[in-house]
């Protein structure tokens, strides 16, 4: 479980959707920069078909590889202000992806998110 | 009163989706809330002059406000091509709106 920093404001994003479908992945990294530039920290729950993104070895020919973005806010999110991410064991073990998710992605599960609404200023989900 | 922001991000043509935004936007508008409407990705498209644009240009005169992400307007080349109220906005923007709103429904 990761515990979120009290002093900055904190967002956090429930995606549910998979990559390369539609634009709600970039959307969710365009909002992460964002809140970056700002100070606030972010906090990715990745569920469902959303587990997908942090997969590793991801290799699109027409699309930047949504992993490698999403990686490089994570790990850059380990200075302040913070990004952290969990995947959603259930979600990972039934698309096989648990064991492949990209550096700085937590698996864990509903409680984690229930503990992040609690203490986020906002709560979204992008679907 | 709630300030309530709805972000739209589906076109109005595949699904009924829109239309339930705009009728949860006017029915809290009603009801003395303030509401705003956030088009972004395929959701840039209901503000095209055409049918559904009416519909929101109907929507703002009974006090709803409506913006556009900028990048979403201009990869579609939508860029003056939108119904007049449409104030077209950067991503910071709607980060500061879902930090600041009392309620936010992503459709």
């Amino acid at each position: 479980m990761v515990l979120g920093d009290k002093m900055t404001k904190q967002l956090t994003i429930v995606s549910i959707n998979g990559p390369y479908r539609d634009e709600g992945v970039f959307t969710m990294m365009r909002l992460a920069h964002a809140a970056r530039e700002k100070g606030i920290t972010v906090n990715f729950f990745n569920y469902l078909d959303a587990t997908v993104i942090a997969h590793k070895d991801q290799a699109p020919k027409e699309f930047p590889p949504i992993e490698t973005i999403f990686g490089t806010i994570v790990k850059k999110g380990i200075k302040k202000p913070k990004a952290h991410a969990i995947a959603c064991i259930k979600c990972t073990d039934a698309r096989g992806v648990t064991k492949q998710q990209t550096e700085g992605v937590i698996i864990g599960g509903l409680y984690d998110l229930g503990e992040w609404t609690a203490e986020s200023d906002k709560t979204i989900l992008i679907s | 009163m709630t300030n309530l922001l709805l972000v739209l991000s589906k076109d109005p043509y595949t699904t009924e989706t829109p239309d339930l935004v705009l009728d949860i936007g006017l029915n809290a508008k009603e009801k003395g809330n303030d509401v705003s409407l956030y088009l972004i990705e395929d959701g840039v498209t209901a503000a095209r002059k055409s049918e559904f644009g009416n519909k929101l240009a109907a929507a703002h005169k009974k006090g709803i406000k409506i913006y556009a992400d900028d990048k979403a307007v201009l990869s579609r080349s939508l860029t003056n091509k939108l119904i007049g109220w449409v104030e077209v906005k950067e991503i910071g923007t709607l980060l500061d709106f879902i930090m600041d709103y009392d309620r936010v429904v992503w459709f």
